[in-house]
């Protein structure tokens, strides 16, 4: 009797013994399975929010440090939702940390960081994007050890990739023309602006595509765009047959929309670096400038800014910008570029009669079809879609100059080069 | 007596495994059914993030709406939503691939329509479009009306998870029809 009273909660105590005992084993196991998925899943979404991040952040690297800024900006803006789309990511709940970093060895490399407080930041063409310190409450956990909640850590980077193609790294299938500067020349008055490498000056309008030398004789030149109004001064010879030296590189319709409007480089494009000799500025016939117009037009529609007329107003993505390979003409023993800040000249000491008009009576314009060589890289805003809309055959096209432009993400002025993809390399 | 007791204690342990049963199932199939949940939820994660990672690569083919400059589509049209772009997405999220573009380029390897999770569709996917003045700014890809099995019946999981990429593709708006 009283072993049978011993024995009765004993045996029964067993069970509830049993069930606590397996209770904690199976709440261990729920815990594995919900709060180490929610970790997985926290994982998923922080890398969600860092490759977002890290594409942004690539985007806006433009060789300078105001880039990396803007760069840095775009990253930490980033909108993520966490904890199954409850919270967002952001530095509130997170540390966010935006490094950045050269390419060496065919790498990104973040171990030198750029030097804020220089202008130009060259070379750094990698974003990376680190979120850590995600803190992820534990729901079950807590039952069986002390961690309350978990620190969830995750990166992605992103790096500037040249398209193939011209080693140059930006491309446009047009090629305007640089100001030479006649120095031993009296009929010659100062030049445009010595100080830039083309004698260009920035924000005014130069011209990508030339009207045919008949129009231009015709029309005295003043349809030129602004910066190249003077143009009996320097002016390039522009002749309608055989070969119309009016600034294209390529003129199909379809090579044009390739680099233009798609951003691609057209199968066998010329490869074109500075110093390359390109043998021919196309045949464009009349009508031609549609093309270009049209491409140009459809370029510009592809901007979110569409309406700023100037550099420092723009606030776009980046479709009107534009980079363009900027040649000159050999002429015989004259000096008629002033490169790397009128320091240097390039000279050419051949037989080859000058491709530019040299004064103002357009006497000396001979032949039509010496080489031009490509002397540098130019940045362009093009102007708004109705200017290129309305254009005629005949006309000039023109886009506003903003600088000498970089090699993409060597860039030691400023300027976005056009012909980049951002990818994903971590 | 004896018997008594042995029958008290048979009565209190099918007592107790009565209450503790179901206890214990329910958190079995909890665990099965949130496990299973979660790595649902954990592949579309990854599916969402893939697919707004393509899309922020792809070329937009539409006109964007109220653009303030005129085209030069003449005698065609352009149209006012990319087909074409949105399908592209919402099967590459839902299957992992497109297959119209992708069972061409290898044949031995062709691109078929086997949902990523159960019960997934191109229509469970959500592709919009951020526009700014006119041009694609940013692309949001979500999941709407999922169904996900729970033990208490059938969940609907709308827009979640969700993942927002800045675009970086060509944004160029095509004529169509042009002879």
């Amino acid at each position: 009797m009283s072993g049978a009273g011993k024995h009765y909660p004993h045996n029964t105590g067993y069970v509830l013994i049993t069930f606590t005992l397996s209770l904690l084993a199976v709440v261990g196991a729920v815990g594995l399975t919900v709060d180490i998925g929610r970790m997985y899943i926290t994982r998923g979404e922080a890398r969600s929010f860092c490759d977002a991040a890290a594409l942004a952040a690539a985007m806006k690297l433009d060789g300078t440090t105001a880039g990396l800024t803007n760069a840095k900006n775009a990253a930490l803006a980033t909108v993520k939702g966490w904890n199954f789309g409850t919270k967002q990511i952001d530095s509130s709940n997170a540390t966010i940390q935006v490094d950045f970093g050269q390419v060496t060895g065919g790498h990104c490399d973040f171990s030198v960081a750029p030097n804020m407080s220089a202008q130009f930041a060259p070379g750094y063409i990698c974003a990376k994007v680190t979120a850590s310190n995600l803190k992820l409450p534990m729901f079950f956990m807590p039952v069986l050890t002390n961690v309350f909640s978990s620190n969830i850590a995750a990166s992605g980077t992103a790096a500037q990739v040249v398209q193939p193609g011209p080693g140059a790294g930006a491309y446009a299938p047009f090629s305007p023309f640089a100001h030479p500067i006649l120095q031993a020349t009296p009929t010659n008055p100062v030049p445009d602006n010595p100080g830039d490498p083309f004698n260009f000056t920035p924000g005014l309008r130069y011209t990508l595509v030339w009207p045919n030398e008949q129009q231009l004789s015709g029309k005295g030149n003043k349809d030129l765009c602004e910066g190249d109004a003077d143009a009996g001064r320097w002016a390039v010879k522009v002749t309608s047959s055989p070969t119309s030296n009016r600034g294209y590189i390529y003129n199909s319709a379809n090579n044009l929309n390739d680099t233009i409007v798609a951003n691609e480089i057209p199968p066998g494009a010329p490869v074109i670096n500075t110093g390359a000799i390109i043998q021919n500025l196309y045949l464009s016939a009349n009508g031609d400038v549609n093309s270009a117009a049209t491409a140009l037009m459809n370029r510009v529609l592809q901007d979110s800014d569409q309406t700023s007329t100037s550099i420092d107003t723009y606030h776009g993505n980046g479709a009107r910008r534009i980079i363009v390979p900027i040649n000159v003409g050999y002429c015989g023993a004259v000096s008629y570029l002033a490169n790397g800040n009128g320091q240097n000249t390039i000279s050419y000491t051949g037989t080859n009669t000058c491709q530019f008009w040299t004064d103002a009576t357009k006497t000396n314009k001979t032949p039509a079809y010496s080489p031009y060589q490509v002397v540098g890289w130019g940045e362009f805003l093009l102007l708004d879609a109705n200017y290129y809309k309305t254009l005629n055959g005949n006309d000039s096209v023109c886009a506003v100059y903003v600088g000498a432009g970089p090699v993409m993400g060597t860039s030691t002025t400023t300027g976005t080069p056009n012909v980049f993809k951002v990818v994903l390399v971590e | 007596m004896v018997k008594t007791i042995r029958r008290r204690e048979r009565g209190g342990a099918i007592v107790e495994f009565s209450v503790t049963a179901p206890v214990m199932v329910l958190l079995f199939l909890g665990t099965v059914f949130f496990g299973l949940d979660f790595h649902m939820y954990n592949r579309l994660e990854e599916s969402v993030r893939a697919g707004a990672r393509y899309a922020s690569m792809l070329r937009y083919d539409a006109y964007t709406g109220a653009d303030p400059s005129p085209t030069r589509c003449t005698s065609c049209t352009m149209p006012l939503t990319s087909g074409a772009f949105f399908t592209k997405i919402r099967n590459i999220v839902a299957y992992g691939c497109d297959p119209s573009t992708e069972s061409s380029t290898d044949p031995s390897n062709p691109c078929t329509t086997t949902p990523i999770v159960e019960g997934i569709g191109p229509s469970n996917v959500t592709v919009t479009l951020g526009i700014v003045n006119w041009a694609p700014a940013s692309v949001t890809v979500s999941i709407v009306n999922l169904p996900v099995s729970t033990p208490f019946g059938k969940l609907s999981v709308s827009g979640k998870p969700a993942t927002t990429f800045q675009y970086a593709g060509v944004y160029w708006p095509a004529c169509v029809g042009c002879k």
